[in-house]
């Protein structure tokens, strides 16, 4: 069985059993004019070392009308199996094997053979493929060190129904490394039906120029169960990068997930693509960690730079850094999304609060975040005349304990103003942290931090506020000491009204909040700007 | 026709190696000695035979014929190295063979790695070790499954892994039958983080199954230093049959649109579900960022002292239905925080204190505290496919900070569809916040609303709402109102007699406001 020899047919069953599982590498030549071609090395067995005779295949016309090498090798959309390979070189392709590509080759191919390898031949940077590369079903596919992008005379997809350059679904897993994903007509990396595409170090860019909407025109995009990882563990030839994308970043659907990691903290990552720079709906999460988002470098249909909506989920620690630009958030969270957040920075200049909050979302700061609106001078924030926070519409603003998400404490450094309204809820303040800073230390700029509209507003100890507290419309504050430290609001808690009270505070010590509020005496007898005691 | 003939005869064994290579292979590796026993005996390396036979961390096996979907590969000692599966359908067993039950002698001392390969089942074996492991760099469990991988691993220890026990990532499945894990995470002194550390994990759309759906082949998870079962970024915990205990940390955690169903399946009085957080734990159960739990039918729920036995958090909910839950001390023995919702669906006993038995042995402390806009609701249990019962909670109640809290389902087999009691202690409404009943609530103690606060009655699901006393307590001006029908027809008894006159109203006895 295993020495061959017999008729034709069977002598390849038998060969091919043999090298199947010893992890044979196929050899691609796509040189853009001429004939494709396709040898295979073979590794173990009677032929161990040694290479076939080069079978010729059509050449690179642009379209999928006849298949080229890879495609012939691969499978393609219409055609996946590559039921040509065995009978000329005796194997067929494998769990395992090595697929080698030298130039560019224009074809659509379907990947059904789990634990591939697909991977350039001489490192020059433009050996690739031109059009989809579609992993359907199979695991472990590696890319390595490949250009992939459209069809570059046309600049689109050879077929109306390709999704993406790299398009994982029903299950696939894809490793994507080393490589440039450019140019893309819809989008770059897509992970759909519970598949997973992880990027590292690769570099898309220019996607969705076709269709530059926020979910088919992305740079990576997972939708229906399906998880994506960036990072970059070699930084070869670059970080990972998510840049110049049509229809935005990243976007998450329908209980997908999304995790980055950066091994050089804060380097560009996701940035300057159009509309969003992480978009998450349907129950989706991402946690970025040393990840730059620079939404700031936005040129068109600009948004927030990552918004969250529909119970999804956000986490960002670990020097992450969110820019945003004028009149757009860091941050939006929408339908009861969350955000929890330690050790991170997030600028935006004034016109649109830095983070946002609506619909039942809450916001967790959880130590050591800056949140700024305005703009840097060195590491302090300078121009803080617009808003931080904006929460509203039963949303909630809350400081949790960093140690109960494996944080370390530190101070919570917010610049601009903050409105809450509309049956919303702040409460900050964790006491003090290494014995004698404020947990948080909030300056209002030029604004205030406006309370209103049954909202309420809760300090609980190592709280310090430079500026204002207003408090209006049936809105209540609450000040206590409970987690240690004092509580200060330099320019005063006042509640403000046209013709009738409503707005209460609990009547504080000098501990509680400092300095002490002037609190009417009575319901008929208060006073502009007096608040009400319970 | 002789060259037909002669065809046929040098094809014969060709065909029946083709046939004997597609039945199913075992594979006796000696971890002991190196020899690796199938159709012929091979002499290998001690340390790195289970590696040549399955793969190693990107590498594939290199025995030759390599195992296939459905082969057996069978382990004798135990085998100190990683080791990376690729391979669908294996079954990797003890030198006893499959379901011979659980040998200590028998195991994978480092990762045991399975790569996207689906139908592996791991039995009888130990991964890890009686005393703590040291794991290369790059490893982060003794069992990591991902990438659409699935496992069952059955009648097996995970134990002593310096970071996590098992670990199922990005759509993996890793279901638990009649297994024990125990003592891991802590051993990395690098990485000390909770999601690194612990005894099972599912994260990115991963899955983890503890028991089998029919009730049986129950998991214990105790002992671990951090977390004993864990859920992050739209991953799955399902809980058919597990008893986690002793374990320092969360007993269960779960994170980021994640979900957990806690269940008991009853199976011929086999021990059910049952959590316990040790003395000094934290709390045993907690869902946070837009997470749910599902608990229902009969699970045991017991928190450490002074800690919650479940806490929600940041949009997340729990569904509970017919469990016991207690916790001694001040409580809460169950939270709702920052946009969550607990509801209730019927025959829960929650419980300040402890249970012996199905009896409440009240604490002094608090039984639900709902903070930071969130709601406690009770909801119709048919929506859920439950029985309707009537449930009891025992202990004070809190709700601040715009939170509501909405009970009564009218009467359930006779009896109010809620009973509250708390002692000497009250249920404290404040800041901003709604409490109401709906009819089927009888309440023993008083019930606070205050600091602009407002409560609410009715009956519109009938039967009756009872509350031993309702107040408004201020110190300068009345703030709080009630809706509770007139003294001739009133919505909850007794009475409150609400003050009409706002300057009027009686301080002295926190008399509240009527609207």
């Amino acid at each position: 069985m295993r020495t061959g020899g017999l008729c034709a047919v069977f002598a390849t069953a038998a060969l091919g059993a043999t090298q199947q599982a010893l992890a044979n590498t196929w050899n691609v030549g796509c040189p853009g004019a001429g004939a494709t071609t396709l040898s295979v090395t073979y590794v173990g067995g009677a032929m161990d070392g040694t290479t076939s005779s080069m079978l010729d295949f059509a050449a690179d016309d642009g379209t999928d009308a006849a298949l080229d090498a890879l495609g012939a090798l691969l499978g393609t959309p219409a055609q996946r199996t590559a039921s040509t390979i065995a009978t000329s070189f005796g194997v067929t392709l494998s769990t395992g094997d090595t697929v080698k590509i030298t130039g560019s080759c224009q074809q659509d191919v379907t990947i059904t053979t789990p634990g591939l390898r697909i991977t350039n031949a001489t490192g020059s940077g433009s050996d690739g493929v031109q059009g989809q590369i579609e992993v359907a079903g199979a695991r472990q596919t590696v890319i390595n060190g490949l250009l992939v992008g459209p069809n570059m005379n046309s600049g689109s997809f050879a077929s109306a129904a390709d999704q993406a350059l790299v398009y994982a679904h029903d299950g696939a897993s894809a490793i994507v490394q080393n490589s440039s994903l450019a140019n893309s007509p819809r989008v770059g990396a897509f992970a759909a039906n519970a598949s997973q595409v992880l990027l590292l170090d690769t570099f898309i860019g220019g996607s969705g120029a076709s269709v530059p909407d926020f979910e088919f025109g992305v740079g990576a995009l997972a939708i229906d169960g399906s998880s994506l990882v960036i990072d970059s563990p070699d930084s070869n030839p670059t970080t990972t990068e998510i840049v110049s994308n049509h229809g935005g970043g990243i976007a998450l659907f329908n209980g997908s997930s999304l995790v980055s990691t950066s091994a050089v903290v804060s380097t560009e990552i996701i940035h300057a693509n159009d509309g969003r720079q992480l978009f998450l709906t349907g129950g989706s999460s991402a946690r970025l960690t040393g990840t730059h988002v620079g939404g700031d470098e936005c040129d068109t249909h600009c948004g927030s730079s990552i918004e969250a909506v529909g119970a999804s989920s956000l986490r960002l620690d670990g020097l992450t850094s969110i820019g945003a630009v004028a009149g757009q958030s860091a941050v939006t969270l929408s339908g009861s999304s969350t955000l929890l957040a330690s050790g991170t920075l997030m600028i935006v200049p004034a016109g649109a609060a830095t983070i946002e909050a609506s619909y039942n979302s809450v916001v967790a700061l959880a130590g050591g975040n800056t949140i700024c609106n305005g703009s840097f001078n060195g590491s302090t924030c300078i121009d803080s005349t617009g808003t931080a926070f904006q929460i509203d519409h039963v949303s909630t603003l809350i400081d949790v304990p960093p140690e109960d998400f494996g944080y370390t404490a530190g101070q919570d450094a917010v610049f601009g103003g903050g409105t809450v309204q509309l049956q919303s809820t702040v409460d900050l303040g964790l006491g003090t942290v290494g014995g004698s800073t404020p947990s948080l230390a909030w300056n209002t700029g030029s604004g205030a931090i406006a309370i209103s509209q049954n909202s309420s507003f809760r300090l609980d100890g190592g709280a310090t506020v430079t500026g204002k507290v207003k408090l209006s419309q049936g809105s209540n504050g609450f000040f206590n000491v409970a987690n240690g430290g004092t509580n200060t609001v330099t320019g005063g808690v006042s509640c403000p009204f046209t013709a009738m009270p409503a707005a209460h505070v609990v009547a504080p010590n000098a501990s509680a909040l400092s300095p002490t509020p002037d609190l009417a005496i009575g319901f008929l007898s208060a006073t502009a700007n007096q608040c009400l005691p319970f | 026709m002789r060259l037909l003939r002669l065809g046929i005869a040098v094809l014969a064994p060709v065909l029946g190696s083709l046939a004997t290579e597609a039945a199913a292979a075992t594979y006796n590796v000696n971890c002991n000695t190196g020899v690796v026993s199938n159709a012929a005996s091979q002499s290998l390396t001690a340390g790195t035979v289970l590696g040549a036979v399955l793969g190693t961390p990107g590498a594939l096996a290199t025995v030759r014929p390599a195992p296939a979907s459905g082969d057996v590969v069978e382990i004798t000692g135990i085998c100190a190295e990683d080791v990376a599966v690729t391979v669908s359908g294996l079954t990797i067993a003890n030198d006893g063979g499959l379901g011979s039950g659980f040998n200590s002698g028998d195991g994978v001392k480092g990762q045991f790695e399975v790569s996207g390969a689906t139908g592996i089942v791991i039995d009888g074996l130990l991964l890890g070790d009686t005393a703590p492991v040291t794991l290369a760099a790059a490893d982060v469990a003794l069992l990591h499954a991902h990438d659409g991988a699935s496992v069952t691993l059955s009648n097996a220890h995970v134990e002593f892994s310096p970071l996590l026990g098992v670990l199922a990532e990005r759509s993996a499945v890793v279901a638990l039958q009649n297994d024990q894990v125990s003592n891991n995470g802590g051993g990395a002194l690098s990485d000390t983080l909770p999601r690194d550390n612990g005894g099972i994990e599912a994260r990115d759309n991963g899955t983890v199954t503890l028991g089998a759906a029919d009730g049986s082949a129950p998991v214990t998870v105790s002992n671990n230093p951090f977390d004993a079962v864990a859920a992050y970024r739209n991953s799955g915990i399902v809980i058919y049959n597990a008893a986690l205990s002793g374990n320092a940390a969360h007993q269960i955690t779960v994170m980021s649109a994640s979900a957990a169903f806690i269940t008991v399946v009853p199976n011929d009085g086999l021990p059910t579900t049952t959590i316990t957080a040790p003395g000094g734990a934290p709390t045993a159960i907690q869902a946070i960022g837009t997470s749910t739990l599902r608990i229902d039918n009969g699970v045991a729920i017991v928190g450490a002292t002074g800690a919650e036995a479940i806490s929600v958090q940041g949009g997340s909910a729990l569904l509970l239905q017919g469990s016991n839950v207690s916790a001694p001390g001040a409580g809460p023995v169950i939270e709702a925080s920052s946009g969550s919702v607990i509801a209730l669906a019927g025959g829960n006993k929650i419980c300040n204190g402890s249970f012996s038995g199905a009896t409440c042995n009240a604490g002094a402390g608090m039984a639900i505290e709902i903070d930071h806009v969130a709601s406690l609701v009770q909801v119709n249990p048919a929506d859920f496919g439950y029985t309707a019962a009537p449930e009891s909670v025992t202990g004070t109640g809190t709700a601040i900070l715009q939170s509501t809290i909405d009970l009564g389902r009218g009467i359930v087999a006779s009896s109010p569809s809620l009973t509250w009691t708390m002692g000497s202690g009250a249920i404290s409404v404040a800041q901003n916040s709604s409490f109401r009943l709906d009819g089927g609530v009888t309440i023993s103690g008083q019930l606070k609303i205050s600091q602009s606060s407002n409560g609410f009655f009715n009956l519109s699901q009938g039967g009756g709402n009872a509350v031993t006393a309702i107040l408004c307590p201020f110190t300068s001006i009345p703030a709080s109102h009630v809706a509770a029908g007139t003294a001739g027809a009133p919505f909850v008894l007794p009475f409150p007699n609400p003050s009409t006159n706002f300057l009027a109203t009686n301080k002295s006895t926190s008399q509240c406001l009527s609207f």
